[in-house]
């Protein structure tokens, strides 16, 4: 082994023992179940070599250039010398403004290559359309800006569906492309030219295409405060080599070169004291009143506030938005699993909804009185009729509400809302014995019996069920599982579908969420090192499941569970409808499994409970001592999804609650 | 004020909270009238006051619901349930106060409320829930979910 070798096999065993997975490691306990018993053992997962028939071939590895090259110490951009470049200078921007990370494809080289020399926790991967959702689902787990890079056209349009994704759930999403050259603007000058503003219209909330390569510290500050004020979205700046090349050598020579404290302000809406007096008003005179706390809450981390608040006044509590846990799930007041009790309410109060539904959209009385908290005026009466709008910042209202707001018992809604959870818990049991009568009579593994055993898992084969942050998403399975996931801590699950419904980001949605775990960022905060839980559709997988070799490579511990039922789930809107229904059908037992091995993951197939039950204590094994992904292929047929072939067949989940995926 | 009047200014009310997208009042005569009001998928029901049986009646609640399905006796156990003394006050019919009924015609449900004690303000709140409810509770089991899209002709990926 040559010096570079060994200095680059250290370096990736010091990452292996590093300070987050001993945090992790440390809470571990002995049990994750008997199963693991006939299991492979830590460090026995990859071989050196590997045969194929005769031939003994090098099985799959990380190199070790990758290895060296992340634990190279930052170099960042200077005005001495040759100078900055305008990639350097935002970059260093970037670095200031704390951009949690950098998820890519090669491409946007000058900007890609200068925010990792300046420190910007990078990642590269093997498609820029999956990498925008690991940013996305960093996002998503942290309440972090984090960015999402690709090359000129190919790369940017490949990122469009996942971009719009990040748009509808209101993710404080840098979007960064290069634009090829100014100069060759209109001439189709080689290839990849195109213009890329309109191509994000409607699915952003600022975009700029930088022309005047002074003005890019200007804009840079423009996005970080689209980025980080009010109601976030995607900002997308696209960087013309002029600009991204220039070289500036002072400070003068750049516009509006000063610090974040001067280009954006952090000052936030507070209510109004007759507001909070009208809002308490209200509360006192409901007998069952309900807050519901949207993506606001996340984001202004009000959760603390909203537990005193509701606890202090018996007021019932829901949460909405791309991702859960703002309050656990299993809390006396929490109504994400007690769908009946959301009709009894006579008042609510969204806060932070920043994707307002309906009425009828969700599942509330028509005699509902309604206050609504938005840190932004315009959107206040929007979709859905109001008595009292406050425009304020959601944590600083729940901080002033928790003072204000009367301590008061309300037993019999206390009461309504138990009964409520009890019944629910009774339908989800009944559902899970089907499906395990239905999985023991076919050899196939319905949804029911995945959703619930997944949380199973979580809940007694796991070290600490708050360390394990969950999501996934899918048709069929992602209605089932929805409803049997819990959320017991702020940011412990992420709702990959959430408003946009698309099918394919949630694996690597889920990736971005582990990456964010490992690192401890935001409210994954304790829980370095702990593997994620991904549970995901044959169709979905698809579109994700080439970043496995990403996964690998940095170490993320992820495990995908795939609903495999040889379909789109959609297949019966074609089953009554001539020559339509093989658009809906794929190959029927496809090894989704064996394609993991491939990419370097552990892979497993499964039909029965018990197999399930074996292959997710061995994934978890592996996940949490080895950094090792898995998938688990759950083979399924698609006519679970029917409820004349296996009633109850599939429901949309109740709005708010667990499940639900619309607002 | 009439009784038909205190009835449409009701759904009204309604109405001007955004609970249905539309409201009319269509006819009225000898204390009785008719509305019609656009609400849960996009349906429009007919409602009618009737004062010499102090009813109110939608015409059609759900449509296509054939009188010997499996679907329709669920839907008629489910009312029954609606008028569970172990219900809450607030999610009851009261059935001192109104007696609820159905009828089915050529697979069209109609939803009756009698009204037994005068209290007409109850009776068009019980029966503005009661609907609410039909589409947002009974319809959600997933042993209906095709026959929604179906019969409203909903795209199955919005299904509301």
């Amino acid at each position: 082994m040559s010096e570079r070798e060994q200095q680059a096999k250290q370096a990736g065993d010091d990452v292996a023992v590093s300070a987050s997975r001993r945090d992790f490691l440390r809470k571990s306990a002995a049990g994750v179940g008997a199963a693991v018993a006939a299991s492979a053992t830590a460090g026995a997962f990859a071989a050196d070599q590997v045969s194929v028939g005769d031939t003994s071939i090098p099985s799959i590895r990380v190199p070790v250039d990758f290895t060296a090259s992340l634990d190279e110490a930052p170099v960042p951009g200077k005005f001495e010398g040759r100078g900055m470049s305008g990639a350097e200078v935002f970059a260093q921007l970037c670095v200031k403004e704390e951009l949690a990370a950098l998820f890519c494809c090669p491409g946007n080289y000058t900007v890609i290559n200068a925010l990792a020399a300046a420190g910007i926790p990078s990642y590269g991967g093997r498609m820029e359309g999956s990498m925008c959702a690991m940013a996305d689902g960093f996002s998503r787990a942290t309440g972090e800006v984090t960015a999402a890079s690709g090359t000129e056209g190919p790369g940017f349009a490949n990122m469009i569906m996942n971009i719009a994704a990040a748009n509808a759930a209101r993710t404080p999403l840098l979007v960064l492309a290069s634009n090829m050259t100014i100069a060759g603007d209109d001439r189709e000058a080689f290839i990849q030219t195109g213009y890329q503003q309109p191509i994000t219209t409607g699915l952003k909330k600022y975009g700029k295409r930088l022309i005047d390569p002074s003005r890019v510290h200007e804009y840079g500050g423009y996005a970080f405060r689209e980025l980080k004020s009010g109601v976030p979205g995607p900002v997308h700046l696209d960087f013309p080599a002029e600009v991204a090349r220039a070289r500036f050598k002072s400070p003068d020579e750049l516009k509006d070169f000063y610090d974040k404290s001067q280009y954006r302000s952090t000052s936030r809406p507070n209510p109004g004291a007759g507001e909070i007096a009208q809002v308490v008003k209200m509360i006192d005179k409901a007998q069952r009143p309900l807050i519901v706390a949207g993506q606001g809450v996340f984001q202004r981390q009000g959760w603390d506030a909203l537990a005193r608040v509701v606890e202090k006044g018996d007021i019932a509590v829901a949460t909405s938005g791309p991702t859960r846990g703002a309050i656990s799930d299993d809390h006396r007041l929490c109504v994400m699993a007690a769908p009946d009790a959301l009709l009894s309410a006579d008042l609510v109060i969204f806060v932070g909804q920043y994707c307002m539904p309906s009425p009828g959209e969700y599942r509330f009385n028509p005699d509902i009185k309604t206050i609504r908290v938005h840190p932004e005026q315009s959107d206040l009466g929007r979709n859905w009729p109001l008595d009292l709008g406050v425009v304020s910042d959601e944590a600083l209202f729940l901080e002033a509400l928790q003072d204000a707001v009367k301590s008061k018992k309300r037993p019999a809604w206390v009461d309504e809302i138990t009964a409520a959870k009890a019944a629910y818990q009774k339908q989800l049991d009944e559902v899970y014995q089907l499906g395990l009568g239905y999985s023991k009579k076919t050899n196939h593994l319905h949804p029911a019996v995945i959703g619930y055993e997944t949380q199973h898992f979580i809940d007694n084969g796991t070290e600490d069920r708050l360390a394990v942050v969950a999501g996934g998403g899918g048709w069929t399975i992602g209605l089932f599982s929805g409803r049997y996931l819990r959320a017991r801590r702020p940011g412990q699950m992420i709702v990959p579908a959430y408003q946009y419904g698309a099918i394919g980001p949630d694996m690597s949605m889920m990736m971005g969420a582990c990456t964010a775990v490992q690192r401890g960022v935001g409210p994954q905060k304790g829980y370095e090192g702990a593997p994620t839980i991904c549970v995901t559709s044959d169709a979905g997988v698809a579109y994700s499941m080439f970043e496995l070799d990403t996964a690998n490579k940095y170490r993320l511990p992820t495990i995908t569970i795939v609903y495999n039922n040889n379909a789109w789930g959609v297949w019966t809107n074609a089953a009554r409808s001539a020559r339509s229904l093989q658009m809906y059908l794929f190959q029927e037992n496809l090894r989704y499994d064996q394609m993991a091995q491939g990419l370097g993951a552990n892979g497993a197939y499964v039909r029965t409970v018990e197999e399930f039950r074996a292959a997710l204590a061995r994934a978890w094994k592996l996940a949490r001592d080895e950094k090792v992904s898995s998938l688990i292929n759950c083979q399924a047929l698609k006519e679970f999804t029917s409820p004349r072939d296996y009633p109850p067949g599939i429901s949309l989940n109740a709005e708010p609650g667990v499940g639900a995926v619309a607002h | 004020m009439g009784v038909a009047s205190e009835v449409g200014d009701l759904l009204e009310y309604y109405a001007g909270r955004g609970v249905f997208s539309s409201f009319s009042r269509n006819s009225e005569r000898a204390g009785s009238a008719r509305f019609l009001l656009r609400w849960h998928r996009d349906q429009v029901f007919q409602w009618d006051w009737n004062a010499s049986k102090q009813t109110l009646r939608i015409a059609c609640v759900l449509p296509a619901v054939p009188a010997k399905s499996s679907m329709y006796r669920s839907l008629k156990s489910w009312l029954r349930a609606r008028q569970d003394d172990d219900l809450p006050a607030h999610r009851r019919c009261d059935k001192n106060k109104v007696a609820v009924k159905t009828y089915n015609r050529g697979g069209n449900v109609a939803l009756t409320l009698h009204v037994l004690d005068g209290d007409v303000d109850y009776a068009v709140k019980k029966l503005v829930n009661l609907v609410n409810e039909i589409y947002l509770d009974f319809l959600s089991d997933g042993l209906y979910f095709d026959w929604v899209v179906d019969t409203f002709e909903l795209d199955p990926d919005r299904p509301y």
